[in-house]
């Protein structure tokens, strides 16, 4: 039923793809670099696909893929967020001054709303006062680092007597590590919220075309600021996770964390010119940059190997795409 | 000099863009100490001609020759090769050089060790400024130096890489009328050094007094090569305007008007327009016409609330209104179709669903959730409305023709279902059955009671469509017709008032 009405009607199979929540062509070649990738994990490491080796894998990126989603959305509206490493440190340093209350929802929710805010102060910067986000964001990323060391005096506390806090990095629901959960359920908020709601269509027009998107009653300014709070919670998240997992809230946390992400983000399709980009992309990307990174460590391949290894593959996978954009107007 | 050969022939270019031909057999020649003028309405083809001697865009069809030899003018270095250089109608210089470094851009004089030889290219430019006897520091940053001065340095520019033609394209759009006696001065001594102008205005009485022959154009033909001798104004406009096309009257049909929807009084913004008061009823067509500079375009920006105004009211129905942002103006019922899809129209890289429903998604969504049905829904009817013609509603909005594009922006706002449509160069770029549907589609929505402001470049199509026209010239307002008072030459006269 659903086909015959599909070939009546004026559009043909192309129409079909991009209105469900299949992937859009681009995505394609990043599923099969994944594939490829855990295929040759499993033949060369018989325990690769083991529900244990998996666990360790996605837990290892839980946090930098949620931190990934929000800077897609940034970057889809042409504009980039440079300060998730700040923002992230502050709001876990906030969290551990209020951990001497012992009281769990006032030290997760002031965290939370660290990152909100911080992230709200990013957007009205960018679409309120029109300062270019690299600017704005590299400037926030300076203050709050240095807030983060001023506010703790540089010292790490520990959350380990706040059961609640700690399970965002080492508990598990229905026998999933929360990491890979909050994951996983970030990742369909954030598909759905691109793919599925107005929000989504706003942000793909402020992205593509500002002037048009402005010209048709968006108000382009509201969008840029919901995506930067979006992305500085998203930092707070990312903080909270990885800060239970090490099980301390250190103030020097995350050096070079917004170079990560925003690798992960290009690899996953985003074009920094904005208007292209997708969480769906972000997430293989996310995958794929897990994957690499464990199969590399049962090879025993050193760090700094690996970080040689993790640039090639984002060349290797980005370049291809970039060379039919270049001189097309 | 009458009798030697051309230094610059064109011959039966043609030049085809998607859906419409810009220029159509056109041959143009120029002799050296010759100044040849050429003029048309806006869409003639004049852009089209400029860009295929410039090296911009290549013909599809004919030949250009220079002192007799063929050549292909692939890029604009070549043609300067060839000693063809074009002063820009909008200026492209930086001004954060100085006017030395302007002149000799990308072509600097180099000392032994390749470096850039800065006294000897401060010479030349001193040389050159000299030449046309204007007194100005080359050492100054462009951008300390008045649009007239600038000018200057744009021709000296051109006069640096030693041509045989200049084109000047729109030269005096800018300057004052002092400014514009000096340019053509300049103008005269070129030609008496022997150079060959091609000279492009819309100030006819400019062009009459500076030119040699005049080639008239109108929809990418020639219509006639005149000499400018004994020519005057109201023939040479006439000859631009051309016969009324005997379609006209077939395309407009009658309808009722209702109320008073839209009263501007007053309206003012420094620098850009000055005491504009109109009113539009409701199911009236109404024309805004003038030439590129009246700024009709910001005015029915600022109805729409994409600039800012510093007098003057906008009443709609009965309430005065402040209009801040679009967003502010598509809520109380304006629209607006602008004439620059590209840009201000599409997001090229969304497909044509997604442009199709920009406007409207609250209304295609229901607690912020996309219902793609309804967007489907939409965008079908839409396509099957105007007869665009796409592959699929998934189909990119980069891939689809300029008419088709066009259509799409026509369409987002006819599924708004705004009262007040500002529609700016509706059939920009689109073929002639595609015009026709869109005007129809633009009839339709007056006789459904909506009130339309009409901005086209050719004043043609305003005759077609609209129910009274009125003239801007230089921001105010210079003239007013009925539909019964249309008259292309008595319009076009108020566009020089």
């Amino acid at each position: 039923m659903t086909i015959v009405e599909e070939k009546s009607s004026i559009n043909a199979a192309g129409g079909w793809a991009q209105m469900r929540f299949l992937p859009e062509i681009g995505d394609l070649s990043r599923i099969v670099v994944l594939g490829v990738l855990v295929v040759a994990g499993q033949i060369l490491y018989p325990g690769f696909l083991s529900p244990e080796n998996l666990r360790v894998v996605l837990t290892a990126v839980a946090g930098i893929g949620i931190l990934a989603f929000g800077m897609t959305m940034v970057v889809i509206t042409g504009e980039i967020d440079l300060s998730v490493a700040g923002v992230a440190v502050l709001s876990i340093v906030i969290g551990g001054l209020l951990l001497p209350t012992g009281s769990p929802a006032l030290i997760i929710g002031a965290t939370l709303l660290c990152g909100l805010c911080l992230g709200l102060v990013n957007g009205i910067f960018v679409a309120k006062l029109g300062v270019s986000s690299l600017i704005s964001t590299l400037a926030m990323l300076g203050i709050a680092s240095a807030l983060a060391n001023i506010f703790s005096a540089g010292q790490a506390t520990y959350p380990e007597k706040i059961a609640e806090y700690m399970w965002f990095g080492r508990g598990a629901l229905l026998g999933v590590p929360v990491p890979i959960f909050l994951l996983a359920v970030m990742a369909l908020a954030c598909v759905f919220m691109t793919r599925s709601s107005t929000f989504g269509r706003k942000l793909y027009a402020t992205g593509g075309n500002a002037r048009a998107a402005l010209l048709s009653g968006i108000r382009i300014d509201r969008v840029k600021i919901v995506v930067f709070a979006f992305c500085g919670l998203c930092a707070a998240i990312t903080g909270l996770i990885e800060s239970a997992r090490l099980g301390y809230i250190n103030p020097a946390a995350f050096p070079g964390l917004e170079l990560k992400v925003l690798a992960v983000t290009v690899l996953g399709g985003a074009a920094l010119a904005g208007g292209t980009g997708s969480v769906f992309g972000t997430l293989v990307a996310t995958l794929i940059i897990g994957v690499v990174n464990n199969l590399l460590n049962q090879m025993g391949v050193s760090f700094y190997m690996q970080q040689v290894v993790t640039a090639l593959v984002i060349l290797v996978v980005v370049v291809p795409g970039m060379r039919n954009r270049r001189f097309v107007k | 000099m009458e009798n030697s050969a051309p230094i610059l022939e064109l011959r039966n270019l043609s030049k085809s863009f998607p859906g419409v031909r810009a220029l159509s057999n056109v041959s143009f020649d120029l002799k050296a100490g010759e100044v040849h003028a050429l003029v048309g309405e806006n869409g003639a083809g004049k852009s089209t001609l400029l860009s295929c001697m410039n090296g911009l865009q290549q013909p599809n069809e004919g030949q250009i020759l220079i002192d007799g030899r063929q050549v292909t003018l692939a890029t604009p270095s070549v043609a300067i090769d060839h000693h063809l250089a074009m002063v820009h109608q909008e200026l492209v210089l930086c001004p954060n050089l100085t006017a030395a470094q302007n002149m000799f851009l990308g072509r600097e004089p180099r000392g032994s060790l390749g470096t850039i030889d800065r006294a000897t290219m401060n010479r030349k430019a001193r040389q050159l400024l000299e030449t046309i006897g204007v007194r100005i520091d080359p050492n100054r940053k462009l951008g300390t130096l008045s649009l007239n001065e600038q000018q200057i340095v744009e021709i000296c520019r051109a006069l640096a890489t030693e041509p045989k033609v200049i084109v000047l394209d729109e030269p005096t759009a800018s300057l004052n009328d002092d400014q514009v006696a000096h340019l053509l001065g300049i103008v005269k001594m070129l030609k008496s050094r022997g150079l060959g102008i091609v000279y492009v205005s819309h100030r006819l009485n400019e062009v009459l007094e500076i030119s040699d022959r005049i080639t008239v154009l109108r929809d990418g033909r020639v219509v006639t090569v005149l000499p400018a001798a004994g020519l005057t104004e109201p023939v040479l406009v006439s000859h631009m305007v051309g016969k009324a096309k005997a379609d006209a009257h077939s395309v407009y049909r009658p309808r009722r008007q209702g109320e008073t929807l839209l009263k501007v009084d007053g309206l003012s913004k420094a620098g850009k327009f000055k005491d504009v008061s109109f009113e539009l009823r409701k199911g009236e067509i109404l024309g805004v016409a003038g030439l590129l500079g009246c700024n009709r375009e910001v005015v029915a920006q600022a109805l729409f609330g994409a600039t800012e105004t510093d007098g003057g009211r906008i009443v709609i129905g009965n309430a005065a209104v402040k209009l801040k942002t679009p967003h502010d103006a598509i809520r109380l019922g304006v629209a607006y179709m602008p004439a620059d899809r590209k840009n201000e129209g599409l997001a090229l890289g969304m497909n044509v669903a997604d442009n199709a429903s920009m406007t409207t998604l609250r209304s295609v969504g229901k607690w912020g959730v996309l219902r793609r049905g309804q967007v489907r829904r939409l965008a079908s009817d839409l396509v099957r409305l105007l007869s665009i013609k796409v592959s699929g509603l998934s189909q990119k909005a980069s891939q689809l023709s300029g008419g088709n594009q066009q259509k799409i922006v026509i369409g987002k706002w006819i599924a708004r279902k705004s009262g007040i449509v500002i529609a700016e160069d509706p059939t920009r770029g689109v073929d002639i059955g595609a015009k026709a549907e869109i005007w129809d589609a633009l009839q339709t929505l007056a006789e459904e009671g909506k009130a339309l402001i009409l901005l086209t470049t050719e004043l043609q199509e305003m005759l077609h469509v609209c129910d009274r026209i009125i003239v801007m010239s230089r921001g105010r307002i210079t003239g007013e017709f009925q539909r019964s008072e249309f008259s292309a030459e008595a319009i076009t006269q108020r566009f020089f008032a």
